[in-house]
């Protein structure tokens, strides 16, 4: 996108205003208030970096069946809390291109009579790391029907390149992060998670938003019982501990959901919350508006009530909103994030970031196979993204700052 | 100032009601929608007679329509009677007394703590400001702000794990009652300080900025100008002068943070196994025993209020400027 273009279609009015005012035809250094907005957020640095690992999240959980070797409940019984595969090039100084060699669990018992698993790496039996491989099929972008995955393990074979044939035991898998409990591929399972983990939050600010900004701004056009009635009920939710509010309308969830069901439900739940608090931010800003001259004005000539709250007063704010919006995603993120954590949110055998670090809960699994913490890092990295991408839009959006 | 305060206190009556009202609303919804039902633990008990379970059923005026039943249930609430946990088999207003009095152990060392570090940190980062060590802090500040404070609470229970320095969560170790009275506080406080910890380290990040800030905002101020130009040592300028009047702020925060604990806890209570109010709120949920999930919100809410106006009396008591209106 050039930033030309850019300048051209969305030239604000007040830029407008003022070349027409400074006659035609010389436009000395015309930019709109809103290409000042971008340049500002390009010149954050951290904004940037924000945006960058935004995109590269949104990115992998969009291609995530592409991207993943498995599918997100495909598991081995005996592989579970296998260590993340580690791919080699040379075989006994040999090239070989990438390959990685069988691994075999063995279990024994400790003296404290504490079962531990202890890993054999078996050199004889190689499996190639292969790329587009055909695996479960599934449809790319939700359309078009593929087989086809970035990368995947190979059939095992010898030294030499012939194939093997496993008497006992089932082929090795490839675990770039490790596997689950359950056998299950690590890396596949946070990029499908991704996609419910990184979608809850967008999608319950868009519920959650509307109707903050109609409740707040009712309660604060009209004034009055209306006001009151709105402002009560807010402070209620308010006042409610918000994990103690998430766990008991996790309680109002039937059991049977489906999987979906139970996505929308969660972001329903963290919508009902969240509206409140919005709803009392924006009445205040709207009772200041309210005084305004041009609010006056369009009263007067007759238009009414709600069209002035949608058509002037809410536009007035878009800015503070996308702002405060971008700032007050990772908040639903961690909701989300708690509810699957707890058993309560996401259920398996779906995946997300949160129920995955359920897992971790069980310290003893966790020291011995720490790669159980990486969804907790996908979680923080995603926080962080958000922030910094946030803190650039205020700081671009917010004038005075600059000057 | 008594008259304010009983004044507050009538205020919050009908925030309370409707706050209540909210809550029996949820309880109601998961009946309906979860088919939670509330006697659903005592039937499960074998030595429960049919009987007794008709009787209880009479007493919460189950088959009766949802405003009678709440106004029964407010009825009992108000004069003490929260109901009987079944799962727990003991009244509810025991069981919440306990758990409150472990989530102010927690919230109290935190907040402690917090203030200790993030005070001191604040006013020495605002005198050296620009240093190498006032960035160093405010990016780690920055970090700790955004950090999940469940994720935080498994990386230090991993620790104690590993290292074997700090017990696995819980509040107190096998043996506990035998212990004396100073073994027992020892016990109880090597427990706390890991959830100390994960509580502190994110509120002492926000604290110690705002701290920062506010000092940043004194020190430019005319009469700390004055102040040097009369010839006063620098230390004086400072403590005396600057640090009084850059706490006065602060001071409203420690009403919220009250509140705010109690929330914040639960989760890192959850994790560590620690045996306060959320922790106990988690179990309930989990076990449809409803009228502990009643009792816990209402209480909890009427902590986070309560909090809110120890805030504002706090503030009147620091800043003479702040007359409270009765």
């Amino acid at each position: 996108m050039s930033s030309r273009s850019l300048d051209m279609d969305i030239i604000d009015s007040q830029a407008a205003g003022a070349s027409t005012g400074a006659g035609t035809g010389q436009l000395p250094k015309m930019t709109s208030t809103r290409a000042k907005i971008l340049k500002r957020f390009l010149r954050h640095r951290l904004a940037l970096l924000g945006l960058f690992i935004l995109a590269v999240l949104y990115l992998s959980a969009i291609f995530a069946d592409f991207l993943s070797p498995y599918g997100v409940s495909s598991g081995v019984i005996n592989h579970s809390h296998f260590p993340p595969t580690r791919i080699h090039l040379f075989h006994e100084g040999e090239f070989k291109g990438p390959f990685f060699y069988h691994v075999r669990k063995r279990m024994s018992f400790g003296e404290d009579g504490i079962p531990s698993q202890t890993l054999v790496r078996d050199r004889s039996i190689l499996y190639p790391v292969t790329f587009f491989p055909k695996g479960e099929p599934y449809k790319l972008l939700f359309v078009i029907p593929m087989e086809r995955h970035l990368f995947g393990a190979g059939a095992p074979q010898a030294a030499d390149g012939t194939p093997l044939t496993l008497s006992s035991e089932k082929p090795n898998r490839i675990y770039i992060w490790g596997s689950d409990i359950q056998g299950r591929d690590l890396f596949s399972r946070l990029l499908f998670g991704g996609r419910i983990s990184l979608t809850v939050g967008i999608m319950a600010i868009l519920i959650s938003y509307p109707i903050g900004l109609l409740m707040g701004g009712i309660a604060g056009y009209f004034g009055g019982w209306v006001d009151t009635a709105i402002m009560r009920l807010v402070e209620a939710i308010i006042a409610f501990p918000s994990l103690y509010l998430l766990l008991t309308l996790s309680a109002t969830l039937p059991k049977g959901l489906t999987s979906i069901q139970r996505y929308l439900a969660v972001i329903a739940i963290l919508s009902f919350i969240g509206w409140a608090g919005q709803a009392r931010i924006y009445r205040g800003q709207v009772l200041s508006l309210r005084q305004m001259e041009y609010i006056e004005a369009a009263r007067s000539v007759g238009m009414k009530d709600i069209p002035i709250i949608v058509k002037h007063i809410i536009p007035q704010m878009s800015s503070w909103i996308i702002v405060s919006a971008t700032i007050s995603i990772p908040a639903y993120t961690l909701g989300e994030a708690a509810l699957s954590f707890l058993g309560l949110g996401i259920q398996d055998p779906e995946s997300s970031w949160g129920l995955m670090l359920k897992e971790a809960q069980n310290i003893v699994a966790v020291k011995q196979s720490p790669w159980l913490l990486i969804p907790g890092f996908a979680i923080v990295v995603t926080v962080f993204g958000f922030n910094f991408f946030g803190d650039g839009l205020r700081d671009a959006f917010d004038a005075k700052k600059q000057v | 100032m008594l008259r304010y305060v009983l004044k507050r206190f009538i205020q919050m009556i009908p925030l309370l009601l409707i706050i209540s009202f909210v809550a029996f609303g949820i309880i109601r919804v998961a009946e309906v929608f979860a088919n939670a039902d509330p006697l659903a633990q005592l039937a499960m008990n074998p030595s429960i007679t049919e009987e007794t379970l008709n009787r209880e059923r009479e007493r919460l005026a189950l088959d009766k329509p949802f405003l009678v039943r709440y106004t029964v249930w407010l009825k009992n609430f108000v004069t003490g009677n929260m109901g009987e946990s079944y799962a727990y088999k003991a009244p509810v207003s025991t069981l919440i007394a306990s758990r409150l009095s472990n989530t102010v152990i927690l919230g109290l060392s935190t907040l402690i703590f917090t203030w200790l570090i993030a005070l001191p940190l604040g006013i020495y980062l605002a005198v050296r400001q620009y240093s190498f060590i006032d960035q160093f802090f405010s990016s780690i500040s920055y970090f700790f702000m955004g950090f999940p404070d469940f994720f935080l609470a498994i990386i230090f229970l991993l620790l104690a794990a590993v290292t074997g320095w700090f017990p696995i969560g819980g509040m107190t170790s096998t043996g506990y009652a035998e212990m004396s009275t100073m073994g027992k506080a020892i016990n109880v406080g090597h427990h706390l300080i890991l959830p100390t910890l994960t509580l502190s380290l994110i509120s002492i990040a926000s604290l110690q900025r705002r701290m920062r800030a506010n000092m940043l905002d004194i020190l430019g101020e005319e009469y700390i100008k004055t102040a040097r130009a009369k010839g006063l040592s620098e230390r004086k300028v400072i403590y005396k002068h600057a640090v009084r009047n850059a706490i006065n702020p602060i001071i409203t925060l420690l009403g919220f943070e009250i509140a705010g604990l109690i929330s914040g806890a639960a989760f890192v209570e959850i994790i560590f196994n620690w045996p306060g109010l959320g922790n106990m709120m988690l179990q309930a949920v989990l076990g449809t025993d409803l009228n502990l999930v009643m009792a816990g919100l209402v209480i909890s809410s009427f902590m986070l209020l309560l909090g809110n106006l120890i805030a504002d009396l706090l503030l009147a008591a620091v800043d003479p400027r702040i007359k409270l209106e009765a």
